[in-house]
């Protein structure tokens, strides 16, 4: 039997077995997989981050073009770090709010347009069976998500009713579908350990 | 002023926002470019905050030589030395990127591969619940599996047309009266927030 030579499928080949040796129960080689995994994608984070946003910040920003207003969100954002020392631990409320406020600032700026485009989207000529059929799924769906309407309305009573079995057909399509792309993950790893690993597709 | 000014932050920074888009003065203004630049500027220097927060949890296993410290020592070295050789090379760089591409691409994959097996026992229990509204689920589920599989049109010729139809229809349909319904929701709570009337995000926080 042919197999691989390369370190670095060799590494990752070793690496997906521990992992998949966690479905048969917990074990050491499992622990030191998930923990190094953590380790070095936290790791990667804080290196990609320094060069994408701290060192061009610094470099080109602060001392390159004279940008010194950028020293405020420096200290909002190094504000996190607070978070450690009790007796300062308020001051990581201000690069929160900071996000937190811009977040909600796109989210009213942006919103609209889109929720617009789905809302007129949904309104097609009803000269299909397809198409009143879309029409009736989103308004029932709507009616299921109504608590400001009193469910005794029959209409509205009826529209939930209906909605909450659309909304099942549609978990259970996305539940297929979140089912097919893991399996596919899945598949791949193995095809991975076959074909890579122990290079079965050269025989 | 330990909860006042930030709460007056969250006001200003979500009413610069809208304030450059829907006015002409604020674009002209360019206040959008500014805010932006501020909360990406903080968020980086704050990125450290997970290594930080890691380095205390696992500092302190070992320290205190708790059940299974030796994991936490593999995690920190991992971590630092990572941090080190990145920072010295870029992501990009050579001996970076090869353990990017042998341990940190499959052993995600395989994460998210080992789900599967997760999901089909979950399956297996929602279909032993027996309601109607989990065998309705479950028949869907399966529909459209073996409608993106090709076996699917191999057992019945037009499966797979069926499992599309399935996908553009209802469950397109359902899933934009729930992406309206989440719109109308954010647009709520985004209100709530720059009007200053929640303040989870102030929460949580001793000392104040």
């Amino acid at each position: 039997m042919l197999i691989s030579t390369d370190p670095q499928i060799w590494v990752g080949a070793l690496a997906t077995i521990a992992v998949f040796s966690y479905m048969y129960k917990d074990n050491p080689a499992w622990r030191v997989v998930e923990h190094a995994y953590v380790g070095l994608t936290a790791g990667y984070t804080v290196g990609y981050q320094f060069h994408t946003r701290i060192k061009p910040t610094i470099m080109d920003d602060l001392i390159g073009r004279g940008y010194w207003s950028y020293i405020i969100p420096i200290l909002i954002g190094l504000a996190i770090y607070t978070r450690f020392s009790p007796s300062l631990t308020w001051m990581a409320r201000y690069p929160l709010s900071l996000w937190v406020g811009y977040g909600s600032g796109m989210v009213l700026a942006f919103t609209v347009p889109p929720m617009m485009g789905q809302i007129t989207g949904t309104f097609r000529l009803f000269n299909s069976f397809d198409n009143i059929l879309y029409w009736l799924c989103v308004v029932t769906t709507l009616m299921y998500f109504f608590f400001t309407i009193s469910r005794e309305n029959p209409v509205v009573k009826w529209g939930a009713w209906a909605g909450r079995w659309a909304i099942m057909v549609c978990l259970g399509a996305m539940f297929g579908n979140t089912v097919i792309y893991r399996y596919n993950l899945l598949l791949m790893r193995i095809n991975y350990l076959l074909i890579d690993w122990l290079e079965m597709g050269a025989l | 002023m330990r909860k006042e000014l930030p709460l007056l932050l969250t006001t200003v920074f979500g009413l610069i926002v809208v304030f450059s888009k829907w006015f002409y003065l604020g674009e002209v203004w360019g206040l959008h470019d500014i805010a932006e630049s501020w909360v990406l500027i903080s968020q980086g220097f704050a990125v450290a905050i997970g290594a930080a927060s890691l380095t205390r949890i696992h500092g302190r296993n070992i320290q205190r030589r708790r059940e299974d410290w030796p994991y936490s020592l593999v995690l920190l070295v991992c971590m630092y030395f990572y941090i080190i050789l990145t920072l010295y090379q870029t992501v990009e760089g050579t001996e970076a990127r090869w353990i990017y591409d042998a341990y940190i691409t499959p052993v995600g994959s395989a994460l998210f591969g080992t789900i599967a097996f997760y999901i089909t026992s979950a399956a297996y229990r929602v279909f032993r619940v027996r309601t109607r509204e989990a065998t309705v689920l479950m028949i869907f589920a399966v529909v459209t599996m073996l409608g993106m599989a090709p076996i699917g049109d191999v057992m019945i010729s037009g499966w797979g047309d069926l499992a599309r139809w399935l996908q553009d229809v209802p469950v397109g349909a359902v899933t934009r009266g729930i992406l309206i319904a989440g719109y109308i929701g954010a647009l709520a709570t985004g209100m709530r927030i720059v009007l200053g009337l929640e303040r989870a995000h102030l929460g949580g926080f001793t000392g104040g």
